[in-house]
């Protein structure tokens, strides 16, 4: 700590003391530094696409339009069709907005 | 700088291999197992990527990380220990014997005279703990810590004043021990 001021010699000591005992840094190991830039990496793609609440957002919107726009027939085949497109075409989006990342 | 420009993660891989050894030791002044160490450091991570946009850019880089790591794990371990610290004291009023749980024990594996003073430095009111932090385990001096934290230099010197006298109330037994080179 650079001595810019007067202090007691309480204080001084108080500071000596503190500053020994938390002095220096532990090395990580290889293995854990190699698994924690993993780790910031991953974390730092996950915050750069959507979340699956968003994707999800997607899909139903995309669900929504195609339903609509084909005059909403009530046939569980077509509802279950057009469900698994619009999952998959969430999940593409998603997929996109990473790689564009 | 935010997660979504060029470079940022370049940015944090390399603050990770340059300050790695800081939060590895923070992290284990507060865990207490080596698993913990690993997860308070991915918190420590998480929340460096979360904060550093908005870091003050006057605050050089090793102290920002200090306090963020210390303030990180004294959340971490509030919440990770709650039930077990809870469960030690229930059966110590009740003088049952208890096995200590692997992993979960009441002491963190870092060194027992820095785990004391970790805590010491943690019942500080925040503006306290952070000129302790910046201006003692970082060796700033009171114009830098007046900028880091936004203050002026005279609320430094006088939160750091009342800082060392609270720690060296808290901290007085082990402090004499030092001192006699019994540490």
């Amino acid at each position: 700590m650079t001595n810019d001021e007067q202090r007691s010699p309480e204080d001084e000591r108080t500071i000596r003391f503190l500053s020994e005992v938390m002095a220096g840094d532990e090395p990580v190991p290889p293995d854990l530094q190699a698994r924690m830039e993993r780790f910031v990496r991953r974390q730092i793609v996950r915050r750069t696409t959507l979340g699956w609440r968003a994707t999800g957002s997607v899909s139903l919107s995309a669900g929504l339009v195609l339903f609509l726009s084909t005059g909403a027939e009530a046939s569980m085949a077509y509802a279950g069709l057009v469900g698994v497109s619009v999952s998959l075409y969430g999940v593409l989006v998603r997929k996109m907005i990473e790689q564009a990342a | 700088m935010n997660p979504d420009d060029d470079g940022f993660e370049a940015t944090i891989v390399a603050l990770t291999r340059e300050y790695g050894p800081r939060v590895h030791t923070v992290a284990r002044r507060y865990a207490r197992s080596e698993a913990d160490v690993e997860d308070l450091m991915q918190e420590v991570w998480t929340r460096v990527i979360e904060v550093l946009p908005r870091k003050n850019p006057e605050s050089p880089m090793g102290g920002w990380l200090t306090m963020t790591a210390m303030n990180v794990g004294r959340e971490w371990t509030r919440n990770r220990y709650r039930w077990t610290d809870f469960k030690d004291r229930a059966f110590r009023f009740f003088n049952i014997e208890l096995e200590d749980e692997r992993g979960t024990g009441t002491g963190s594996i870092g060194g027992g005279a820095e785990r004391e003073v970790t805590r010491a430095v943690d019942g500080l009111p925040e503006l306290q703990r952070n000129v302790v932090i910046l201006r003692i385990f970082e060796g700033m001096s009171t114009k830098e810590t007046a900028r880091a934290i936004e203050r002026s230099e005279g609320t430094v010197k006088a939160s750091l004043s009342r800082g060392l006298e609270t720690l060296r109330g808290k901290l007085s037994d082990l402090e004499e021990l030092w001192a006699r080179g019994d540490l």
